[in-house]
C-alpha cells in the first residue's frame, strides 16, 4: 500500500503541470537578476515575444525579486563558463529555474537592434528558453520570420513539470551560411539581418573555437609588398618572394579576391605560398603564438575577427591556405610534389602545429580537409594539437560512386585515424540550384533531402563530430538546414521523426499532401537509379569528382533534368495543387505553400519547358566555319579585303530558335599573327549604348577553362575585355586588357566595325581551331550563333567551331616512323588486323605481311582541321596497297576516306586527301583486297592549307 | 595455428618459381575453375584459350622498390593486347595501361616490359595486376613475370 502511494505520488507528479497563462491572463513573471547578463536579457525578450504569440499575454518582469503569489520564471545565474556549455531548466514549488553558461557580458538589450544581442559564444540561458519554447511551449522555428515559427495558439498556457538539462556535444561550433542566395530568399520570403540573427541564435549556433575559413592573406601583406588598403600596408616589413608559390611572374593567376583586391595589377602575384619554406612555417606558428596572446590581427578577413582563446576550451589558430592555391614549382616543392600535394600541404600543416606548439604548449591549428587536402594523408605524421574541419558534398551523396569515394574511404579513414586531433565539419547541402547557378545557368529540378541530410548530422555526430559549418542556400534547402542543425545540438534526436513533425506543425491541414509533395522529391533526387547510366561507371562523374570537397559539378543541365520527367512534374505539380486546395482559407498554410512554389516549383515548371526548347535548338547542327589565312597585315583590319572573307552565317532568336537570316554580317580571317573581325548591321541604331544594344562574342582557345570575351556598343569607343575562370566553384571574371584595335566606320544608320588581335590570346599564336560563340542583342531582337547561351561560365560547352586555314605549324612534316613497344623488338606505332609487321635491317623500313581484306593502321593520331590538305609520301618495295586517311571528330572516328595516289616513280607515291568539315584529327591506314608482302618506307606527312 | 600453415604455404610457392618470378599465374584448376585467372578461359594442350574479352591475374602484386615488370609469354593470336592494372596497395584502381600483342598464327614468344608509375590520380600505386584481350581465340601457353631494374 505504501509502495502503490509513492507511486500514484510520482505518476503525478511526472504529470503535473504548471500553467503560465490562464485565458489570457499571465500567471507568472520572468524574475531577471539586478544586473542580468545579456545571454538572460535575451532570454526574457524571447520568452515573452512567443508567449505573446502563443496566447497574446506577456509575463511582467521584475528584476532581482518577483512579486508574491505568482510564478517565477527566473532566468540566469550562471555567469562564469568554465569551459562547458549547457541549458537547464528546473522546477521548484512556484518556481522555473532557466539557467546556463553565459559570458558576463551585461551589456544593455534592445530587442530591435541584433547589433546589441550576445555575441554566440556562452549563451546557456539563452538557449534554456529556446529549449523552453520548444520542448515546453511547442515552438518551432522553420525559418527566418515569424510566418515561418510553427505554435499552437491557445489562451492558456500550461507547461509539464519536468526538469532538463542539455549540453550539446558539438561543442566547437554550430554555424550556418547562406550562400550567395540571399537575393532570392529576399524575393521570396522577405527577412532582415535582425530575422536571420535571431534564427541562428534559436537554432543554437555558437562558434568556441576551430572554425576555419581561407586566411593565408596576413603574409601578402607582411612579405609580398605593400597593400592598397593602408592598415594593410602598415603590415609591410620586407620583401620576402621566395616565401610565395614560385612559377607564378607575368601570369597574372586567380588570386583570392581578398588579396587581389589589395594588389589589383600585380602580375606576379602569386595565388599561395611556398609550402617548403621553413620562414612561411615560421611566419605561421608565430601568428598563431600572437593569436594565443589575443593580440589585434589586422589583415585577417572579416576585419581581422578571429576566435579568441576561451577559458576551459582548447585553442586552435586557424591557418588555411587560398582558395585559389596553385602549386609552388620550387625545387623542394617539386621534389616534395611526387608524394602528391596533399601530401605538401599537409606536411606544412603538421610543421606549423609543431612549431606553435613548442613556441606556445597549448597552442593547436584549425585547418580544412578541402580539395586537394581532403583525403587523409596516409605518409604525414599528423600531430595530435590539431583541429580538421572536413570540407564534404554531402548533398551529392546521393551518388553511390560518390558516396563510396567522401563517405566510405575519405571521411571514414580520417574519423578512424582521428586520434586526440578534433574533428569538424564544412557541410555543403546544396541542391541542383548550386550547379545551374554557377554551371548551367538553366532553370533547374529541384532536389530536397531532409531525411537523408538528417541520417548522415546524426552519424557525424555520433562519430563524434565537434563542430559544423552549413554552407546552403536557404530558399531551396531551409528543411535541411533545419534538420541538421537540430540533430547536431541534439544527436538522440530521431531525423525521422523531426521531418515528419514538420509537416503537421508548418503545413496544418495540407500536411499529408505536402508530405506527399516532399517524399516523392526526395525519392527521386536521392535515388541514382533516376539519372542516366552514363554518369556512372567507367570513367564515372564520381571518379572525375575524388579530390572535389564540394561535389558540385555533379549535375548538368541534361542529367538534372532526366529526373525531372514530365510524369513527375504533372504527380509534382498535382500534389503542389491539391495541397493549395486544402489549405483554401487558411493565408499562413498558403503563403508557406507559396514559399516553395514561388522559391522553386514555378521556375522548374518554367525549366522543364524550356528545357524541352532547348533540346529542339540542340538538334541545330553545330556553327563551324573555316576562315581564310591572308597575308599578314600586321593587324589592321583595314587592309583586308573584306568582299573575300568567310562569313560566320546566320543566327537564330534566342527565345524560339527562329533564324534571322542576313540580320548582320560577321566575318572572319586570320593571318599568321592576328585574328580580324568585320561586322556590319545596315540598319538605324536605337539606344546605342552597352547592354542595350551590342554585340558580345565570347571564344575558348587552348585552354578550355578559359573564355575570352569582348563586348561593345554602336558607341563604343574601347570594347570591354574580360577573361572568365572557374576555380573551386568560384568564377573568376576580371578585366583582361590585351592589344585589340577596334574601328567604328559607321554607327548611326548601320553599325559597321572592325576588329583585330593576336590569336596568341587564345593561348597560342599558332592555334589553328577555337570555339566561339556571339550574341546581338539590340531593341530590335536577341540573336545568337550557335545553340543557347547561358552564361559565360557554361558557354564553353556551347560554342560552335571556327578552324583557320594553313598557317606556320610548328611541325609542317610528320613522318610514322616504326618504333619499338614495350613488347621487344616489335613495332609498336603501326598494326595490322591479320597480318604482320616487322623490323628491318633499315630502321626507316618495315617488312609488312597483309592478309586478304587487311588493314595496316598507324597509331599516331595527327591534328587537323577541316579543309587541310594532308599529303602523304610513301614508299612500297613489292605489292602496292591502297593509302586512306581515318578521320577523327574529337575522341570518334568514322569510317575511311580514301586518297588521290600518284607514283612518283621508284615504288614511290604521293596521296592526298582534304580533310573533312568538323575533323579534329586523323591517322593513316593501308587497305588490301589481297594478300601482299612488301617493304614500307616510313611514311611523311604533309599539311598545308587548302583553298 | 592457422598463421603458421599460411606462412609455410607462402613459402613454398615462392620456392616454386625462379629469381624474382611472380607466383600464380599458372593454369591451376580448383573446382573446374581457374584459380589463378578470371575470363573466359578454357584449357587448351599447350596452356588455355581466352575465348573472348579480358583475363586477369586474380593476384594483385604488390610493388616494392623496383617498377619495371618484365613479362614473358607465349601466345597465338589476332588483336589481342597485354597490359597491367595498377591499383593503391589496399586495392583501389588508379588506372593502366595496355600493348597490343603482335598478330601471331602459331604460338610465338613476348618480352614485354611496363613501368609501373610511382603516382596516379594523385594515389601512390602500390600494387599490379596484368591482363590479356582479345577479340577472339587468344591461345596462351605460358606467362612470367618478374621485377627489373
Amino acid at each position: 500500500m505504501r509502495y502503490f502511494l509513492l507511486l500514484l505520488l510520482a505518476v503525478n507528479v511526472a504529470a503535473a503541470e504548471m500553467i503560465l497563462v490562464k485565458d489570457g491572463v499571465p500567471q507568472a513573471e520572468i524574475v531577471l537578476e539586478a544586473k542580468p547578463s545579456k545571454s538572460a536579457q535575451l532570454g526574457a525578450l524571447e520568452l515573452n515575444y512567443h508567449v505573446k504569440m502563443i496566447t497574446g499575454a506577456e509575463f511582467p518582469v521584475k528584476y532581482g525579486k518577483g512579486s508574491a503569489g505568482k510564478i517565477h520564471i527566473e532566468l540566469g545565474g550562471d555567469n562564469k563558463p568554465a569551459g562547458k556549455e549547457y541549458s537547464s531548466i528546473k522546477f521548484s514549488g512556484n518556481k522555473i529555474k532557466i539557467m546556463g553558461s553565459d559570458d558576463p557580458d551585461f551589456g544593455k538589450v534592445n530587442y530591435k537592434y541584433r547589433e546589441s544581442f550576445p555575441k554566440r559564444q556562452y549563451i546557456g540561458t539563452l538557449f534554456g528558453v529556446y529549449d523552453f519554447l520548444e520542448k515546453y511551449c511547442g515552438v518551432r522555428w522553420y525559418g527566418l520570420t515569424d510566418d515561418a515559427t510553427s505554435f499552437t495558439p491557445r489562451k492558456t498556457l500550461a507547461v509539464q513539470v519536468k526538469d532538463n538539462y542539455h549540453s550539446s556535444p558539438t561543442d566547437a561550433f554550430r554555424s550556418n551560411h547562406n550562400s550567395g542566395g540571399r537575393a532570392k530568399m529576399l524575393a521570396v520570403q522577405p527577412y532582415t539581418p535582425r530575422d536571420e540573427a535571431l534564427m541562428l541564435l534559436r537554432w543554437r549556433n555558437v562558434s568556441y573555437f576551430g572554425q576555419t575559413n581561407h586566411n593565408v592573406y596576413r603574409i601578402y601583406f607582411t612579405h609580398w609588398g605593400k597593400a592598397k588598403k593602408p592598415a594593410y600596408a602598415a603590415l609591410f616589413k620586407d620583401r620576402r618572394k621566395h616565401y610565395f608559390a614560385q612559377g607564378y611572374d607575368g601570369r597574372m593567376a586567380p588570386s583570392d579576391g581578398f588579396v587581389r583586391r589589395e594588389y589589383p595589377n600585380d602580375a606576379d602575384l602569386p595565388p599561395g605560398v611556398c609550402f617548403s619554406e621553413p620562414g612561411v612555417v615560421e611566419f605561421f606558428a608565430n601568428q598563431a603564438v600572437e593569436q594565443w596572446q589575443g593580440k589585434p590581427m589586422v589583415g585577417l578577413p572579416s576585419n581581422g575577427h578571429y576566435l579568441k582563446r576561451l577559458e576551459g576550451k582548447p585553442f586552435y589558430s586557424s591557418v588555411q591556405h587560398q582558395d585559389t592555391q596553385g602549386p609552388c614549382s620550387c625545387k623542394k616543392c617539386i621534389e616534395a610534389a611526387k608524394n602528391g600535394q596533399n601530401h605538401i600541404m599537409w606536411q606544412w600543416i603538421a610543421d606549423i602545429a609543431n612549431a606553435a606548439a613548442k613556441k606556445q604548449p597549448g597552442i593547436g591549428i584549425s585547418t580544412l580537409a578541402y580539395q586537394r587536402s581532403l583525403a587523409y594523408p596516409e605518409k604525414v605524421k599528423l600531430p595530435e594539437n590539431l583541429c580538421v574541419q572536413m570540407c564534404l558534398g554531402i548533398h551529392a551523396w546521393w551518388n553511390p560512386e560518390f558516396y563510396k569515394i567522401q563517405h566510405d574511404e575519405i571521411y571514414k579513414k580520417w574519423m578512424k585515424n582521428k586520434g586526440k586531433k578534433v574533428m569538424t565539419s564544412w557541410i555543403y547541402l546544396f541542391s541542383p540550384s548550386w550547379d545551374s547557378k554557377t554551371r548551367y545557368k538553366h532553370k533547374f529540378f529541384p532536389g530536397v533531402y531532409p531525411r537523408h541530410a538528417g541520417k548522415i548530422a546524426k552519424e557525424m555526430a555520433q562519430d563524434g563530430m565537434r563542430g559544423y559549418f552549413i554552407e546552403c542556400e536557404w530558399f531551396c534547402s531551409m528543411l535541411e538546414a533545419y534538420v541538421v542543425n537540430k540533430i547536431f545540438y541534439d544527436p538522440s534526436l530521431d531525423p525521422d521523426q523531426i521531418v515528419d513533425e514538420f509537416f503537421v506543425k508548418f503545413y496544418g491541414k495540407a500536411a499529408p499532401e505536402m508530405k506527399a509533395f516532399y517524399t516523392e522529391l526526395e525519392n527521386i533526387y536521392w535515388n541514382w537509379k533516376n539519372y542516366p547510366a552514363s554518369m556512372f561507371g567507367k570513367n564515372s562523374i564520381a571518379e572525375r569528382l575524388r579530390g572535389h570537397s564540394l561535389g558540385t559539378g555533379m549535375l548538368n543541365a541534361n542529367n538534372n533534368w532526366s529526373i525531372g520527367t514530365a510524369e513527375r512534374m504533372a504527380k509534382l505539380s498535382g500534389l503542389l495543387a491539391a495541397a493549395e486546395k486544402k489549405a483554401a482559407g487558411d493565408a499562413l498554410t498558403l503563403k508557406r505553400i507559396g514559399w516553395i512554389r514561388k522559391g522553386y516549383w514555378n521556375q522548374a515548371v518554367e525549366g522543364r519547358q524550356d528545357y524541352v526548347h532547348r533540346m529542339k535548338v540542340n538538334t541545330m547542327p553545330e556553327k563551324s566555319i573555316v576562315i581564310n589565312r591572308v597575308a599578314d597585315v600586321k593587324g589592321d583590319p583595314s587592309k583586308i579585303d573584306w568582299s573575300k572573307q568567310v562569313s560566320a552565317g546566320d543566327c537564330h532568336t534566342t527565345e524560339d530558335g527562329t533564324i534571322i537570316p542576313g540580320a548582320f554580317s560577321l566575318k572572319l580571317a586570320a593571318d599568321n599573327e592576328y585574328l580580324y573581325f568585320e561586322f556590319v548591321e545596315k540598319k538605324v541604331q536605337k539606344d546605342p549604348i552597352l547592354w542595350k544594344n551590342y554585340f558580345e562574342v565570347f571564344m575558348s582557345g587552348k585552354d578550355k577553362n578559359q573564355i575570352i570575351q569582348i563586348a561593345m556598343a554602336p558607341d563604343t569607343v574601347k570594347p570591354l575585355s574580360y577573361k572568365t575562370e572557374m576555380i573551386n566553384d568560384v568564377l573568376h571574371t576580371k578585366g583582361f586588357a590585351f592589344p585589340l584595335q577596334y574601328k567604328v566606320l559607321e554607327k548611326d544608320k548601320s553599325w559597321h566595325w572592325q576588329m583585330s588581335f593576336p590569336i596568341s590570346v587564345l593561348g597560342s599564336k599558332e592555334l589553328r581551331r577555337f570555339n566561339m560563340n556571339f550574341r546581338r542583342y539590340s531593341p530590335d531582337y536577341k540573336l545568337l550563333w550557335n545553340k543557347f547561351f547561358a552564361s559565360a561560365a557554361e558557354c564553353a560547352n556551347q560554342m560552335g567551331y571556327v578552324a583557320i586555314k594553313g598557317g606556320t605549324l610548328s611541325a609542317n612534316e610528320k613522318t610514322l616512323s616504326f618504333k619499338e613497344s614495350r613488347i621487344r623488338k616489335e613495332i609498336g606505332t603501326w598494326y595490322l588486323n591479320h597480318g604482320t609487321i616487322s623490323f628491318t635491317a633499315d630502321p626507316n623500313t618495315a617488312a609488312v605481311k597483309m592478309k586478304a581484306k587487311d588493314l595496316l593502321i598507324s597509331s599516331e593520331q595527327i591534328p587537323v582541321v577541316q579543309g587541310d590538305v594532308v599529303t602523304i609520301r610513301w614508299k612500297a618495295d613489292g605489292a602496292r596497297p591502297s593509302c586512306n586517311v581515318q578521320p577523327f571528330y574529337g575522341s570518334k572516328q568514322s569510317g575511311f576516306k580514301s586518297t588521290k595516289t600518284v607514283a612518283k616513280g621508284n615504288n614511290t607515291f604521293e596521296s592526298t586527301c582534304v580533310i573533312p568539315a568538323k575533323a579534329t584529327s586523323f591517322r593513316v591506314v593501308f587497305s588490301t583486297a589481297k594478300p601482299i608482302d612488301f617493304k614500307l618506307t616510313a611514311p611523311v606527312i604533309t599539311i598545308g592549307a587548302g583553298k | 595455428m592457422k598463421k603458421t600453415f599460411v606462412i609455410l604455404s607462402t613459402v613454398l610457392t615462392f620456392s616454386l618459381f625462379g629469381a624474382g618470378e611472380m607466383p600464380n599465374l599458372d593454369w591451376k584448376l580448383v573446382n573446374g575453375k581457374m584459380a589463378n585467372w578470371s575470363g573466359a578461359l578454357v584449357p587448351a594442350k599447350d596452356g588455355v584459350v581466352l575465348k573472348k574479352g579480358i583475363s586477369y591475374s586474380k593476384q594483385k602484386y604488390l610493388i616494392g622498390e623496383k617498377r619495371k615488370v618484365q613479362v614473358n609469354f607465349t601466345v597465338q593470336g589476332k588483336g589481342s593486347s597485354i597490359g597491367l592494372y595498377y591499383y593503391t596497395k589496399p586495392g583501389v584502381i588508379l588506372g593502366g595501361t595496355q600493348e597490343r600483342i603482335p598478330n601471331a598464327d602459331s604460338l610465338k614468344s613476348f618480352e614485354a616490359v611496363f613501368e609501373l608509375p610511382e603516382m596516379a590520380k594523385k594515389q601512390k600505386v602500390g600494387s599490379f595486376r596484368v591482363y590479356f584481350t582479345t577479340p577472339e581465340n587468344l591461345q596462351i601457353k605460358e606467362i612470367k613475370m618478374k621485377f627489373v631494374d
